[in-house]
This record gives structure tokens, C-alpha cells and sequence, in this order.
């Protein structure tokens, strides 16, 4: 199991370029997770609208964890995820799915440089979500 | 009845009976049990940190493993809020001694409970408090800083994601001549799950809880 006690850090650029290009993460994050249909029936055609408030969410826990530094944040909100989310139809490995669009969008709008910095947190994410399903 | 999970600790019978009443939507009966405890020699600390306090944290669990709605969560935190009203006879008797706080959630924030209950317990001690509630914008905590001449500002942040406005929050407070003076406590959920958090956001410390920070203001002071 990974450690939730680790201390990652992130440069005040790379934080600034993330927060600049969030609205763009996340249209482009739900535009990708919408093609993945068989993810989404339940929710019908509050798809679009349920995808993007859950990755503004997921977006303003990682600002507040990378702008801290503290893992211990992502975890607990992970866990929480994993006990409240089913109960409103997304199961862990959808959860999954999308941080991994998430971190594939990352790593193509952001400068190389500062996506590394931010997807050390999001793989960070990616594998205690994992282990939580 | 929904099944809870209070464990046995002080006064946990009387935060089973409370937590009881709230979910079969009896506020006046939930009510009723804690200022009758409370005038049989119960002290409101107790009643704040053993009933209120642990049964707004199960209240949040029953919630999250959707054994209550949103609405019964809701009508149960509104009916704390009305209890801690009801008992304000029994906080505001202590003699002052000249030290004022301000306590406040940081803008955004909702969650207001923790920050009222840390307020209610600096006026036991014999504070002035000035509580602004939650989702106060940073130019009037400055304001309201420098008009009460605060001592101590509490600021309260229980969803992560409201941690950025908290430094920004501080920055800001910390470069006004209003605020040189001024002692910095934070709380809330985030600083429980990473104890040197508070180093980080420019505060001069934290509390794990109401009276936690009113044996740390005492240091201060």
C-alpha cells in the first residue's frame, strides 16, 4: 500500500500554469470520459454536467494538496470517494479511468516541465486508487 | 432507527438519546435532553465536545454511507446550531478579562459549527468573541479585526479544498498593520490529517478542538 505520509512539492510556476489551464483540463478530461459510455448509463443525460462537477471537484483537492504539499489530503479524500461515490452511481473504476484521462491531459496541455510536477501527485492518486478498488 | 456506531465514552448514552431524537426529526426532545443535562450539572463544555461535537461527526458518516439524506443531515446540524443557542445563558456569565477573538470559517467555506463551538468556548474563558460565521470574505476579517481590536483570530477550514484560501487569507491578514499583533489559530478537518499543516500556512498554531485552543491561547496570553 502506498504511503500516505509522503510530502511532495510543487514550484510556484508549475502550480500557476495548472490553475491557469484547469478549465481547459477539465473540458477536455470530461470530453474524453463522455466517449466512454458504458461508464455512464446510469447518469443519462446529466453526464456531462455530473462528469464536470466531479472533475472540478478532484481539480480543487489537487490545487489544495499541491499548494500544501500533503498527500494525507488526497488520501482522505480518496478513501471518502470510495465510501460516499457508489451511492451516487460512479463506481472506484470509473474513478480510475478518469484520473488517468486526467493525467494524460496533464501531461499534453501543460509544459513538460511543470506537468511532471503535477502528475507526481497524480500518480500518487492513480495508485492508491488501485488499491482502494 | 438508523444504527450508529457512537462508542461508549462520556456522556455517550446521552449522545446516543440525542443523535436518536434528532433522526426521528424530534428537535424539541433532542433539546430538551441536553438543557436538562446541562441543568442537572452537566457542564456545556462536556455537552459541546462529547455529544454535539461526536454526534455532528456521525451525523457525517451516516450521511456519507448514505444512510441519511443531505436533508436529515442538514435539519440535524440546524437543530445543534438551536441547542448551542439555547445554552448561550450558560456561556455568557463569565467575567471578562479583556482579550478579544475573532473566529471565522475562511471564504468558501460552509462548514461553521467547529469555528462557533471554538468561539463559545474562549467566551466560557471569559473572551469577548466576535463570531462571523461561515464563508467570510477576507476584507471584512480584516475589517472586523481592526475594528474589535482582535487579540486572536480562529479560522476554521473542514473542506481541503478551501486551503488555498486560507493561505491567501493569512498572507493577506499578516502584511496589514492592523493584524501585527494579532495570533493566528487555525482548525479543522485538514490539520487533524497533517499535523505540520498549520506550519504551513503562516498560522501560529492549531487545535485539535475547542478546548485545545483555549489552552493554547492561554499560553499565548
Amino acid at each position: 500500500m502506498l504511503e500516505p505520509k509522503a510530502h511532495f512539492s510543487i514550484s510556484v510556476e508549475a502550480l500557476s500554469a495548472f490553475r491557469k489551464a484547469s478549465s481547459v483540463i477539465i473540458q477536455e478530461t470530461v470530453a474524453r470520459s463522455l466517449e466512454r459510455k458504458d461508464e455512464l448509463i446510469q447518469h443519462g443525460e446529466n453526464s456531462e454536467s455530473l462528469l464536470t462537477a466531479g472533475l472540478e471537484f478532484t481539480t480543487r483537492m489537487l490545487d489544495a494538496a499541491m499548494a500544501t504539499g500533503e498527500i494525507p489530503l488526497l488520501e482522505d479524500e480518496l478513501t471518502w470517494a470510495r465510501e460516499r461515490l457508489p451511492h451516487e452511481g460512479v463506481a472506484p473504476q470509473h474513478v480510475l479511468s478518469r484520473l488517468r484521462i486526467y493525467r494524460d491531459v496533464v501531461n499534453e496541455i501543460l509544459a513538460p516541465e511543470y506537468a511532471r510536477e503535477v502528475t507526481q501527485f497524480l500518480d500518487w492518486m492513480i495508485s492508491r486508487q488501485q488499491d482502494l478498488i | 432507527m438508523t444504527e450508529t456506531t457512537l462508542e461508549k465514552e462520556p456522556l455517550a448514552s446521552l449522545a446516543d438519546q440525542y443523535l436518536a431524537a434528532l433522526l426521528r426529526a424530534q428537535r424539541q426532545a433532542a433539546s430538551r435532553m441536553i438543557l436538562d443535562a446541562v441543568e442537572r450539572g452537566v457542564d456545556v463544555k462536556d455537552i459541546y465536545l462529547n455529544v454535539l461535537q461526536r454526534t455532528q461527526y456521525e451525523i457525517g458518516r451516516l450521511w456519507q454511507t448514505n444512510r441519511i439524506s443531505v436533508a436529515e443531515e442538514h435539519y440535524c446540524t440546524a437543530c445543534a446550531q438551536f441547542v448551542m443557542t439555547q445554552l448561550y445563558p450558560y456561556i455568557f456569565r463569565s467575567e471578562r478579562n479583556g482579550r478579544r477573538m475573532v473566529a471565522t470559517c475562511v471564504g468558501g467555506e460552509l462548514h461553521e459549527i467547529g469555528v462557533r463551538m471554538v468561539a463559545d468556548f474562549f467566551e466560557m474563558e471569559g473572551w469577548d468573541t466576535y463570531y462571523l460565521g461561515a464563508n467570510t470574505p477576507a476584507r471584512d476579517i480584516l475589517d472586523t479585526i481592526a475594528k474589535r481590536e482582535a487579540d486572536i483570530v480562529g479560522i476554521s477550514v473542514t473542506i481541503h479544498y478551501n486551503l488555498p484560501q486560507l493561505l491567501d487569507l493569512i498572507a493577506i491578514l499578516k502584511k496589514s498593520p492592523d493584524a501585527s499583533t494579532v495570533k493566528f489559530l487555525v482548525g479543522g478537518r485538514p490539520f487533524s490529517l497533517a499535523p505540520d499543516l498549520w506550519q504551513k500556512t503562516g498560522a501560529d498554531g492549531s487545535a485539535a478542538h475547542a478546548q485545545e485552543a483555549v489552552s493554547l491561547a492561554a499560553q499565548w496570553h
